[in-house]
């Protein structure tokens, strides 16, 4: 190392202390997303069905006072306040989204370590599968198994599941193959330690910054894709709210209600950012890491 | 729709390195292996995918339609009766076993015959084919938007990543990435075709009505690709060739445009020959939204609809055409990244 | 300072020095730290180079010698600064001129050679077009004419097949021939000064060899500062040494005289550790303690916490002393002058 670099890499370390985890990003990531999962509970334990109901004598109301009371967000085409709608678009889509993002990433993590792990024909076959179905549009490849499996909440979300593990294995594996190629692994094997051992102890706390980085940005793919799914009408059921179903009904009412359309659009925003900031947050802190360890 | 490409290091965009299509690096002094070779085995292995993908679909959809329910029945549709189904079993084949069935199946499909579609009983490939044109456009123009305006703004902004003006352009990009492409469809139609009647919003009525689709589709994936660049550009800018190209006396423009960036764009690979595949699952959503009569509309009808015959047809379009577009891509950089082109024999 | 004759002791004849063609004055590179002062990376460095000489500029990882041949140039990395010092070539104060009188400068007036040649060549541009590209902007000449000087850059260093080898890319050359072309590089457009930044470190034995033939044979009349921490280096290729210790300048002279009588303890530490084969010692002599580190604050002469002939005068720092041609910066050199 050069005079040059030594004398950078020393002059530039900070000191600072920091409130919450060291990264802005994630912190303003949690704050938001937990934001997002507060409105959940809320809209779980407090907000009646009732609330949803549409009055026709209200419809296309912008936010504000009307003769039904306060629309915080105002109203849609059958009169139904849209604040509420939005929230209880939250179950449906968060709901989705989370358990295929789960749903994946164990699928992901645990094909990878697998293609990681063998040397043979195993790792081929994960090879050859990963490259295969990584590069397909996701969002045909959902349309078509909607298709055939059908809507609802469990088909969507086992769909969006088995979509995109492939992309999580792949970057594991990388990982994963060189995890296992440093010398304290070739140890552990020469001293006889089990394969599940090595696997558990070694690798998996080195690949989990990894993927609590995917498993965050592919949430908010998941989402996208679920309200991209829900706005074809291939979905949601009609009438439920989610936010998919409300993009697509403001279609018509642009004119009108532009309201419509803006309001579940920042939801997703919100949600996807937030997911976003975290994946992003969380990358960074492990970047720090990394290279305070070799300060 | 968000690329999910990430950095083996978990960072959403972190330099990403040149990949070659084949594997092992170039160094110095080793044996060269004529380029030709090197193209025939990318070309190979990707066919193999292209035919276990294709094989693997198929059956994925020929299993999971027979074992989710009753063929004949989603065939004939609500109204079907007791009759209805018996005819429609008969001309099928599917009273005889499974596997005959999935013989039957395979034969068809290698011979690109997809039936008919259920709607207007036309013939299903003949269907797509008419429609691919279309989607081919709104993709190439999206794609020639999105690198002509995301390459040189990512370059701009990884150059001096420290500034404050690039770190505030950095910062809208980011948000701009968590706006999802339909949403930017559905504002850009509410400000220039509903408020300020500039462009027209629906189909393809020339010049025109060309600008929001392909803006839209563009914006998809700008963001990311624009922090790629970023990243691949700030980190070529730290190269030690950039301290010897200035202490011959290059200037900032000459080091950014004519040093870096090129090691940029060879690092990038992948990341331009995955585009096509993301503006395609992006273009099913666009075309519905600006009503643009192409092969993602078409799909999405056919899905609403249950049309099998063409939903099976628009999938095996849609695969090869991915395919040919990332190994087309594959096979460009082959040529024109010259660490790629001699190899270990 | 007027042409010398300089006698060896053996009686040969040695090389004649001309005036001094690059002075350095008082140069201060400064980096900002997080709290307190900024860290000096290059304190005060002072020295002269002339005319044909080679000047070793010798020091461990940090000791502020790259800093300082980047500074010449003007290329420290942010957020670095020269703050203070002159560095006079041909009569201009190079830390003046503007960025752009700088890129003449650069590969024009003074060309420079680098560590890794791996890394410092562009992996995606041919070698004849680097070379090409720097002759273009340092000469006006056509671009055919720019080419044919590569050529000739290439052949000069002694690169076989060079008319080929312009069309080559770096990965396709061996070590040694990349650091040929580096060479090359920095010698194309006739500096008047070379710089060569520690350029052999990366290469192995034979390599490295070969490359100090080249310098023999082809720079033997070159105005050259050659920075490394190998002194084995220093001694076969450089006519004078500058040893640098935690960004100052300790002391200088002939080769000669400063390998077998240095002044400076810090000089003298480093000989003694130098394990010698013709000599029997029964062990080796580290200098005790590490050398400051960028969050290191020293008052006065920075090697006295580690100098075992350390004053409480030390606690002010030392200027470079002239000692009859020899400088140190001490107030207690060792040697038969010593006071």
């Amino acid at each position: 190392m050069t005079d040059a670099t030594a004398a950078k890499s020393q002059a530039g370390f900070k000191e600072k202390r920091r409130i919450g985890t060291g990264s802005t990003q994630l912190n303003l990531g949690l704050v938001i997303f937990s934001m997002i999962i507060i409105a959940l509970i809320i809209q779980g334990l407090f907000i009646p069905s009732s609330a949803l109901d549409g009055e026709l004598t209200v419809r296309l109301k912008p936010p504000g006072m009307t003769s039904n009371g306060f629309h915080l967000f105002g109203t849609d085409q059958l009169g139904r306040d849209l604040f509420f709608r939005v929230m209880g678009g939250l179950p449906w889509s968060l709901g989705i989204a989370g358990l295929a993002t789960c749903i994946l990433a164990t699928i992901g993590t645990l094909v990878g370590l697998v293609g990681a792990w063998y040397e043979n024909f195993i790792r081929t076959t994960v090879l050859l599968t990963i490259s295969t179905f990584i590069a397909f549009p996701f969002l045909v490849l959902a349309l078509v198994m909607v298709a055939v499996i059908g809507r609802g909440f469990w088909p969507i979300t086992l769909t969006l599941g088995i979509i995109a593990w492939p992309v999580v294995a792949r970057v594991i594996y990388a990982e994963g193959r060189g995890i296992l190629q440093r010398e304290y692994v070739l140890a552990a094997k020469l001293f006889g330690v089990s394969k599940w051992s090595i696997l558990f102890v070694h690798v998996l706390p080195g690949i989990r910054p990894t993927i609590l980085v995917m498993a965050a940005f592919l949430f908010a793919v998941m989402l996208i894709i679920e309200s991209a799914l829900s706005f074809l009408g291939l979905g949601a059921p009609l009438n439920a709210p989610s936010w998919g179903n409300m993009l697509s009904d403001s279609r018509q009412y642009l004119i009108n209600a532009p309201w419509m359309m803006f309001v579940p659009a920042g939801a997703i925003v919100s949600a996807v950012i937030s997911l976003n900031l975290i994946s992003d947050g969380v990358a960074e802190i492990s970047r720090m890491r990394a290279r305070a360890v070799e300060i | 729709m968000t690329d999910v490409t990430k950095g083996p290091d978990g960072a959403a965009e972190t330099a990403v390195e040149a990949q070659p299509a084949v594997s092992g690096g170039a160094r110095g002094d080793e044996e060269t292996v004529p380029i030709a070779l090197n193209v025939a085995r990318t070309l190979g292995r990707r066919l193999l995918e292209l035919l276990v993908l294709l094989i693997g679909i198929s059956t994925l959809l020929f299993f999971l339609l027979r074992l989710t329910g009753d063929p004949a029945a989603v065939l004939a549709g609500e109204t079907g009766d007791q009759e209805q189904l018996e005819l429609i079993r008969k001309q099928y084949g599917m009273d005889k076993p499974l596997i005959v069935q999935y013989g039957v199946f395979l034969s068809q499909v290698v011979v690109l015959d997809f039936g008919r579609s259920l709607a207007n009983a036309q013939d299903a490939l003949g269907l797509v084919f008419e429609r691919l044109p279309t989607s081919f456009t709104l993709v190439i123009i999206a794609f020639t938007a999105n690198l002509a305006f995301s390459i040189p703004l990512g370059a701009w902004l990884g150059s001096r990543p420290d500034r404050q003006t690039r770190k505030l352009v950095a910062t809208g990009v980011f948000i701009a990435q968590g706006i999802p492409g339909y949403i930017t469809g559905l504002v850009l139609i509410q400000i220039f075709a509903v408020e300020l009647r500039w462009l027209p919003s629906i189909g393809n009525q020339g010049p025109a009505s060309w600008i929001m689709p392909a803006l839209t589709l563009a914006s998809f994936q700008a963001p990311h690709v624009i922090r790629v660049i970023s990243a691949n550009v700030s980190e070529a800018m730290r190269e030690d060739f950039i301290r010897t190209a200035r202490a011959n006396g290059a200037g900032f423009n000459t080091l950014l445009w004519r040093h870096a960036l090129k090691n940029a764009m060879l690092g990038a690979t992948a990341l331009i020959g995955t585009q096509v595949a993301f503006l395609l699952s992006g273009s099913i959503i666009t075309e519905v939204i600006f009503a643009w009569p192409g092969l993602g509309r078409l799909l999405v009808t056919s899905v609403q609809t249950l049309d099998f015959p063409v939903v099976q047809a628009a999938v095996f379009c849609i695969a090869i055409f991915v395919f040919i577009a990332i190994t087309a891509t594959d096979i460009v950089f082959l040529f024109i990244d010259p660490r790629l082109r001699r190899q270990r024999a | 300072m007027s042409a010398v004759q300089e006698t060896t002791s053996s009686g040969a004849q040695v090389t004649k020095f001309g005036e001094t063609t690059l002075a350095v004055n008082d140069l201060v590179v400064e980096f900002p730290r997080p709290v307190g002062d900024n860290f000096r990376a290059v304190n005060g460095v002072t020295f002269e180079l002339r005319r044909g000489e080679t000047l070793g500029l010798v020091g461990e990882s940090g000791s502020g010698k790259s800093m300082t041949a980047l500074s010449l140039l003007g290329i420290v990395p942010l957020p670095g600064r020269i703050v203070e010092g002159s560095v006079v070539l041909a009569g201009r104060n190079l830390t003046g001129l503007t960025e752009a009188q700088l890129r003449e400068v650069r590969g024009g007036d003074i060309g420079m050679v680098f560590q890794d040649p791996m890394t410092g060549l562009n992996p995606v541009r041919t070698v004849g077009s680097q070379l090409t590209e720097s002759s273009a902007r340092h000469n006006d000449i056509s671009r055919t004419e720019a080419e044919e000087r590569a050529f000739r850059a290439l052949d000069d260093v002694g690169i076989p097949s060079a008319r080929e080898r312009l069309k080559a890319y770096p990965h396709e050359l061996s070590g040694g021939l990349r650091q040929r072309v580096m060479i090359a590089l920095a010698l194309m457009n006739h500096p008047d000064v070379i710089i060569a930044d520690e350029a052999t470190t990366s290469l192995d034995a034979t390599i490295q060899a070969q490359i100090l033939d080249l310098f023999r044979e082809r720079l033997a009349s070159a105005t050259m500062i050659l920075i490394t921490h190998d002194l084995g280096v220093a001694a076969e290729i450089c006519d004078r040494i500058a040893v640098m210790y935690a960004g100052r300048i300790v002391e200088t002279g002939t080769i000669e005289d400063v390998l077998s009588s240095p002044r400076h303890p810090y000089t003298v530490g480093l000989l003694s550790a130098v394990p010698k084969f013709d000599i029997r010692r029964p062990k080796l002599v580290p200098i005790p303690g590490q050398p400051p580190t960028a969050d290191d604050i020293i008052r006065g002469c920075s090697f006295s916490p580690r100098c075992p002939f350390a004053q409480p005068q030390c606690d002010n720092r030392p200027e470079l002393e002239d000692r009859g041609g020899r400088f140190v910066a001490c107030w207690t050199p060792r040697g038969a002058e010593a006071q």
